[in-house]
């Protein structure tokens, strides 16, 4: 009896409407005085469901990669503070070319629509994206120190392919 | 009625499963026994090494002043006519193992140094402790009117690294151990121990407190222990740091204006007691091998 419960529920589960990211590449760049600022992050994990729509994407912040490994230790340490909150998440729905929901970042959460650009190629979807987040609405605080003269929006680029799930 | 209530809960269990399905696919990126970050600033606390590890591939070239004693006043610009310096070269090999070398204006030595890392705390104090043993050799070149022994010239410091952190807090001990000969002195062997302290007053601005201590031999009552052990003080440096998005900053005050570890742990010849303070500061500048990604967009 409960062995077939399982089954009945394990069915019910579409499987094939889920799509987990195979891999992914998260840029930010920012001009500076001094030296541009630019990181990147490949380590993401998402997954979409693309009957509803519903998505998750799970960043690990300290994952990102600095050429200046001394300025990505401070991003870690002092701006982003990754011992404290580790995690980037941004969950919410896709409609047609454009996503929104809402992005924890720094321990803040934000409401959050952006353009996309979705396309299905060989069975894999392909989504890519640019926006912008203003530091001053996650609490990230900008020192007024020395020669830094970092910007208040930071440009966000997204390349990511996802796969259909298989259990 | 078991039976009953056992699948009540599998359906139950279930359903939670359905909601969070999205979640539960990809599960989390959070490590909770990742290595502790930023025990001290920088490599070094304010002379002598820290915990801290420049990650594989990254070099770093240090400029450290010291300047002389703030004592002399206006007449030497607070001791900036008697400034010492040492260039430094640090490259890191891997994420547990450093080496570097240096050139000291201070009797004209070159150093050399190995660290590497056994243990790493981590953040959920998994491993309580970080634990790193430190190889630093040194050679005085200097001339002197006649020729001195090469063992006189030469100093080898082993020195383990026990550190902590605890929030705001870094905590780090540091035994060590030179072989060094000094002229008509019998003993070869000389043990010290140093303590360090930081405390984080802001984000980015550290208070560091150093002190080494010399362990003294039995005194023989001879004229070479009393100039090894009695003409020579125990050092205590007080810095501060500043973090500044990919530089930091070390300032500070020290009986101490020589750089490596032979001459400020053991050979320090002046004391806080007679005012003989010394300004210092340490600049670096950071190289990646890592192949700059340029802007495409």
């Amino acid at each position: 009896m409960v062995i077939l419960i399982y089954i009945i529920s394990f069915l019910s589960v579409n499987e094939d409407k889920r799509f987990i990211i195979e891999n992914s590449n998260i840029e930010f760049y920012s001009k500076a005085l001094l030296e541009d600022i630019q990181a990147k992050n490949t380590e993401s994990i998402g997954a979409i469901d693309i009957e509803s729509g519903e998505f998750v994407i799970k960043i690990p912040v300290s994952s990102f990669e600095f050429p200046n490994k001394l300025m990505q230790k401070h991003f870690n340490d002092s701006y982003l503070e990754t011992d404290k909150y580790p995690e980037c998440i941004f969950r919410g729905t896709i409609n047609n070319q454009n996503a929104s929901g809402e992005i924890t970042l720094h321990g803040v959460t934000k409401k959050i629509d952006i353009p996309i650009s979705l396309q299905e190629i060989d069975g894999k979807i392909n989504i890519n994206t640019n926006f912008k987040i203003i530091l001053k609405d996650h609490k990230i605080k900008i020192p007024r120190l020395l020669f830094q003269n970092i910007a208040e929006e930071i440009e966000i680029k997204v390349t990511s392919t996802f796969t259909r799930y298989v259990e | 009625m078991k039976s009953f209530l056992f699948i009540f809960l599998s359906i139950i269990s279930l359903e939670l499963i359905g909601q969070n399905s999205l979640d539960d696919l990809i599960g989390t990126t959070t490590l909770p026994n990742k290595p502790i970050s930023t025990t001290f600033s920088s490599t070094r606390i304010v002379t002598g090494h820290s915990v801290e590890m420049i990650p594989k591939g990254v070099r770093e070239f240090r400029i450290s002043h010291r300047f002389g004693t703030i004592q002399e006043g206006f007449y030497d610009i607070f001791g900036l006519d008697q400034a010492k310096i040492r260039l430094g070269y640090d490259i890191g090999i891997s994420d547990k193992l450093m080496v570097g070398f240096g050139r000291n204006s201070h009797k004209k030595v070159y150093d050399v140094f190995a660290r590497y890392s056994f243990l790493n705390q981590t953040i959920d104090n998994s491993v309580p402790l970080t634990f790193q043993y430190l190889f630093a050799s040194s050679i005085e070149t200097l001339r002197y009117g006649v020729k001195i022994p090469f063992m006189q010239r030469f100093a080898q410091i082993n020195q383990l690294l026990i550190a902590k952190k605890i929030n705001k807090f870094s905590f780090q001990l540091m035994p060590s151990l030179m072989i060094h000969e000094y002229d008509n002195y019998d003993k070869n062997t000389f043990a010290g121990i140093g303590g360090a302290v930081r405390y984080l007053l802001g984000k980015r601005v550290a208070l560091n407190i150093e002190y080494f201590a010399r362990l003294k031999h039995q005194d023989n009552g001879s004229q070479d222990f009393d100039r090894i052990f009695n003409q020579n003080y125990n050092s205590l440096g007080i810095g501060i740091d500043i973090e500044a998005g990919g530089h930091v900053f070390q300032f500070h005050f020290s009986n101490t204006n020589t750089m490596n570890e032979q001459a400020f742990m053991f050979e320090t010849n002046k004391t806080w007691e007679k005012g003989e303070i010394c300004f210092g500061f340490n600049i670096l500048r950071e190289f990646s091998s890592n192949k700059k990604s340029k802007k495409e967009w």
